[in-house]
């Protein structure tokens, strides 16, 4: 995950065009997202339209905070299509997929113990479905930040050798989180179905995770350029 | 015939800063089905009656897209450049092409289902027709190209099983040999025969032979779609002798299905294996009683050698949750189910070493209490998500699990504030429901 990656300045402004509104001004992402959930039918759209604006800027922030930096030719042009893209995938109840090499992603270089707070915060304000996926979230978080944790929970199942790190907490938080059919009993094998099932739990879980930290650090640039700013007025 | 796919009226919307849309009716509570075309034109049908046109839309100049073209003609797509070429913002409602009214095709015409699949899912030509606001006329090619746009929907969607969207994959490949008016999608057939062929090795040969001992023909031809490619497509393999086996022991019932009619119920019935018969829990049995050696306020909270928190109370809270706050702020920091542990419930919780008990709170809650109020946009993707799996079901010919889900949609469509397609899922919901009993 990338806390303190720099963006490329052009994939800096598109996500400020996203990030701009707020106390309660409507930014022009804001009515372009509005303008296209008019069009699908949604009727009370004013609501929506501010939360998909949310979404496509933890989604568009973690893809380019990625290594390498990514320049965008046209910043704001972009972001639309990263709107009209993401309310597509409303059209068809589905939510757009975070980039699917999460998990090689590198362990977390946060700042501090604030920021650990602040996740698990947005954990759980998150969390507004069905509680197993808070608490898988909340434990998968805990051992990523204190890896020392797992030291002494052999007992739990583990996957295979040859798994990643991340696939082994997220067995240990489904587990705990209480979703204990996705493991097959002592000794026994998972069959293909069994295995697919747990694969998209463990997606659910990561995502979660890194859709919180990526909100947390978000907000948390937004307040650092806003500081900036007055600074410079003053 | 029609000179366009779509020949009805249709509004054009080019406002600056937006993609050009062609806007037909309103997807219904199920949402849409998508498409683009590699030239980027986006094609959207009601993935309900996917022969209603939601909406066309692209990016860029329009006068280069054959699909565009194909869709709604020559004489309306002049119409609109001459309309974008204004530079207005307001909408335009484009001319109506030239057709003769058709008769929408049914599904058991268009697919080739089953009668019973007509029974439980043919509700919705009903609905379409009662409603004012999906008054438009269709076409067979419209229902043909919708039908192939939706099937792409399928294959394309990674929420469901790689064997449901391999069919998917099938279908549409069985669509586009099969159906003249979908030629124009022929650019997509090396893309689908390489996703066919990346989803084959994730279906296992058990997958298949379970498909193939389906309950009845209903899965026949997905199952014809599958040999068909698999023959049609060196590169794509999977195993197929299950599938032959069920095609001819098809083939075998229908030529005496009318001499073993008579004895179906018996045979039916006598199919239930002894281990699945209900039997009534007894009184004591259904009632939860609490251990009298466990008082019900009894409350345990330990740190297991493995660091974990370990809260046990009694079967009373069965149920419910444990979750642990940090003291300062309320923090929630980690939460657990309970779950039977010999005569007690106990939930497991992972807390960071770094906090001392002192520090926290642990709270016995109920399940409802962790779980926040849904955000609009969520029960939006809810309800549609429960659409799409009530129109699955019903073209799988289950009725009692289409009305099921169509209820479902319908509440989450009211909680979304979406009054028009919560009716329409009711009505869905009550008219499945009658055609069933």
């Amino acid at each position: 995950m990338g806390e303190g990656t720099a963006l490329s300045s052009s994939g800096q402004a598109a996500i400020d065009w996203l990030s701009e509104g707020g106390s309660g001004n409507t930014s022009a992402a804001e009515r372009y997202a509005l303008g296209l959930l008019k069009k699908a039918g949604i009727t009370a759209a004013q609501e929506p339209a501010q939360d998909v604006v949310q979404e496509v800027a933890i989604r568009l922030w973690m893809y380019l905070a990625k290594p390498p930096p990514k320049e965008l030719d046209t910043p704001v042009a972009y972001a639309r299509t990263a709107l009209h893209n993401h309310i597509s995938k409303i059209k068809r109840g589905q939510t757009t997929e975070l980039p699917e090499d999460l998990e090689q992603v590198a362990p977390p270089r946060e700042k501090g113990k604030n920021f650990e707070l602040l996740v698990r915060s947005e954990l759980e304000s998150l969390g507004r479905e069905d509680p197993w996926l808070t608490s898988a979230a909340l434990s998968y978080y805990t051992l990523l930040m204190h890896p020392e944790c797992a030291e002494n929970l052999s007992e739990l199942p583990s996957p295979a050798a040859g798994s990643t790190e991340a696939q082994a907490r997220c067995w240990t938080a489904l587990w705990i989180s209480g979703q204990r059919e996705l493991f097959p009993p002592r000794g026994a094998g998972s069959d293909n179905a069994l295995r697919r099932k747990r694969a998209r739990y463990i997606t659910q879980v990561i995502q979660r995770v890194e859709e919180a930290r990526a909100a947390v650090a978000l907000s948390q640039q937004a307040k650092t350029l806003q500081t900036q700013k007055g600074a410079a007025h003053a | 015939m029609p000179n366009s796919v779509y020949p009805q009226r249709l509004s054009l919307h080019a406002e600056e800063d937006s993609p050009i849309a062609f806007m037909g009716t309103l997807s219904g509570p199920a949402g849409s089905s998508l498409i683009e075309y590699p030239d980027g034109t986006i094609l959207e049908v009601d993935h309900l009656q996917p022969a209603q046109l939601v909406q066309i839309s692209l990016t860029g100049s329009i006068a280069g897209s054959e699909l565009l073209l194909h869709l709604i003609g020559e004489q309306r797509m002049a119409e609109a450049i001459d309309w974008i070429e204004l530079g207005s913002q307001a909408p335009k409602m484009l001319s109506a092409d030239e057709f003769f009214y058709e008769t929408p095709p049914d599904d058991q015409d268009l697919y080739g289902q089953k009668a019973e699949y007509a029974r439980a899912f043919g509700s919705a030509g009903s609905i379409q027709r009662r409603s004012g606001s999906r008054k438009g006329s269709t076409s067979r090619a419209a229902a043909e190209v919708g039908n192939l746009v939706r099937t792409a929907d399928f294959l394309g969607d990674t929420r469901l099983e790689p064997l449901e969207r391999l069919l998917a994959g099938a279908e549409f490949l069985v669509q586009l040999d099969t159906r003249t008016s979908v030629q124009i999608f022929r650019p997509f057939q090396t893309q689908v025969v390489s996703a066919i062929a990346d989803l084959a090795p994730q279906v296992s040969r058990e997958e298949l032979t379970e498909l193939s001992e389906g309950p009845d023909q209903i899965l026949e031809s997905a199952i014809g779609n599958l040999l068909s490619v698999s023959n049609h497509y060196a590169e794509l393999k999977f195993p197929v002798d299950p599938l032959l086996r069920k095609l001819e022991d098809l083939q075998r019932s229908q030529r005496t299905a009318l001499r073993s009619r008579q004895d179906d119920s018996l045979v039916h019935y006598s199919r239930i294996p002894p281990a699945l018969s209900v039997r009534e829990p007894s009184r004591s049995a259904r009632k939860k009683a609490v251990p009298r050696d466990v008082p019900e306020d009894y409350r345990k909270v330990e740190q297991l050698p493995s660091g974990l928190f370990r809260v046990s109370v009694s079967s009373a809270f069965s149920g419910q949750w444990v979750r642990a706050l940090r003291k300062e702020g309320f923090l929630l920091l980690a939460s657990a189910p309970l779950l039977p542990n010999g005569l007690l419930l106990s939930a497991d919780l992972l807390i960071p070493p770094d906090l001392h008990e002192n520090s926290l709170i642990f709270e016995v809650v109920k399940k409802s209490v962790l779980t926040g109020q849904p955000r609009q946009l969520d029960l939006i993707r809810e309800a549609i998500t429960a659409g799409r799996n009530a129109t699955s079901a019903a073209r799988l010919g289950n009725a009692d699990s289409a009305a099921k889900h169509w209820e479902e949609c319908g509440d989450l469509w009211q909680q979304a504030g979406d009054s028009r397609r919560a009716t329409l899922a009711f009505q869905l919901a009550q008219s499945t429901f009658y055609n069933q009993s």
